[in-house]
């Protein structure tokens, strides 16, 4: 007896939206509509979604969900994968129980400090504290706004000219402005919220090097070097830092390929190699006074992540001196990064 | 009469000079507009220059400079190669 999406939704206590949402993510299927387009459900659907509705409690995505849905109902899927699907849950668990500790420790010492008498609100500790967090976050957040990033995009513009560029993708968000100060350097500051694997957020000057660069006829080839170190915050202590990486590019007005890689060290917490290449087309050749379009292939290997190629994807337009970028990754990340230069 | 014979003389030997140079410089490397946005900016820095126009088909930069100013060979070289690129000839236009 196939069942409506009214009788589904009787059966299993959710609304008929949510049942919608639920098809259009992938997770459930109508069998077929009826002669009036009105979607029927196997009675099997209503399983299915109880399915979801346990592993919902236990914090699974819905996107995780459905690939738990597809190793269910594979013939050859193990009970090995499930193991690992569980196990990073597990992991992720622990991390959020671990920084809802440290949370506790935190309120716990305001709580000691706070005289819990008449004092005015002016001198209450725990009002202060909070007041400077924000203006730390604002600080931090100000910066980032107000920043360039090395990862796709020369890190040294025109002598006198500055860049500033912000990148938001899976390995985290990027911030930084560069200064050129010759034809071959540039300074800066860098701040990264890294998600790479270990979290943690870094900011510190950094110096970008032309090594060498060839202009061609018909086209442009420059190898980089940026080094630079400063401070992480990992869990709420404030590590030294220090991140040297090496950009290869070559375009021409229709074809470009990039290499980067980068070496991160942060005392007590990780030393990392990230690496990305990029190639891309473009489908017309733009000239100077025109909107450049792009279509790109990024990919990203973090051996801290996952060990995976992280394939995204990405659109870049530029017109003049701004330059934006959208995607999205394998991983179901969005990409946006923006540059402008003056 | 001699005054005025030397009067024409000397406007006439001022309009020769008063005139705006265009120069126009072919550039290697030339491939995208958002880098090239630095010789732009680059070149009207510099008080002697009315104009800038870049042509990435012809690979060229056109400048042109201010009625009784000029820009040096080897200027309009340096700035250029300031902003990341290599000149290979230059030319100009009265």
């Amino acid at each position: 007896m196939q069942l409506t999406i009214g009788k589904l939704a009787g059966k299993t206590g959710l609304s008929a939206d949510t049942i919608r949402y639920y098809e259009k993510m992938g997770l459930i299927t109508p069998l077929e509509r009826s002669r009036a387009g009105y979607r029927l459900y196997s009675p099997d659907t209503a399983r299915v979604i109880r399915f979801i509705k346990g592993a919902k409690s236990l914090n699974f995505t819905l996107d995780e969900i459905r690939k738990l849905l597809v190793l269910d109902s594979s013939d050859r899927a193990t009970c090995a994968e499930i193991l690992k699907t569980t196990e990073n849950k597990i992991n992720e668990a622990e991390t959020k129980i671990a920084d809802l500790r440290e949370i506790v420790e935190v309120l716990q010492k305001l709580i000691k400090k706070c005289p819990g008498d008449g004092t005015s609100t002016s001198e209450c500790p725990i009002l202060d504290h909070l007041h400077k967090s924000f203006a730390v976050v604002f600080m931090l957040a100000s910066f980032l706004l107000f920043t360039p990033n090395q990862a796709f995009a020369k890190p040294i513009s025109y002598v006198g000219g500055t860049m500033m560029m912000q990148e938001n993708d899976e390995t985290g968000n990027t911030l930084s402005i560069d200064y050129t100060v010759t034809p071959n350097y540039a300074v800066g500051l860098y701040a990264k919220r890294e998600n790479g694997g270990v979290e943690y957020n870094t900011v510190g000057p950094q110096i970008n090097t032309l090594i060498k660069r060839w202009n061609l006829p018909e086209g442009q080839g420059n190898i980089f070097n940026m080094t630079g170190a400063g401070v992480s915050e990992y869990h709420d202590t404030v590590n030294p830092s220090a991140w040297t990486g090496f950009l290869g590019d070559y375009e021409t007005r229709r074809i470009f390929t990039s290499y980067e890689a980068r070496l991160m060290y942060v005392n007590n917490v990780e030393t990392s190699l990230w690496q990305r290449a990029r190639v891309g087309f473009a489908p017309y050749k733009a000239n100077y006074d025109e909107i450049n379009t792009w279509f790109m292939l990024q990919a990203d290997y973090h051996p801290k992540k996952d060990g995976t190629f992280i394939i995204t994807p990405l659109v870049r337009f530029f017109y003049h001196a701004t330059l934006l970028e959208a995607g999205y990754s394998s991983n179901d990340h969005v990409m946006f990064n923006w540059i402008l230069q003056f | 009469m001699k005054k005025i014979i030397l009067l024409t003389t000397v406007l006439i030997a001022f309009a020769g000079t008063a005139h705006a140079d265009t120069i126009k410089a072919n550039v290697n490397g030339l491939v995208c507009s958002f880098c090239a946005t630095g010789i732009e900016k680059t070149l009207k820095k510099q008080s002697a220059v009315e104009k800038v126009h870049v042509d990435l088909e012809s690979k060229l930069v056109t400048i042109s400079t201010k009625t009784g100013q000029n820009l040096e060979d080897a200027t309009v070289k340096k700035l250029i190669t300031d902003a990341g690129y290599s000149v290979t000839n230059i030319k100009r236009e009265k």
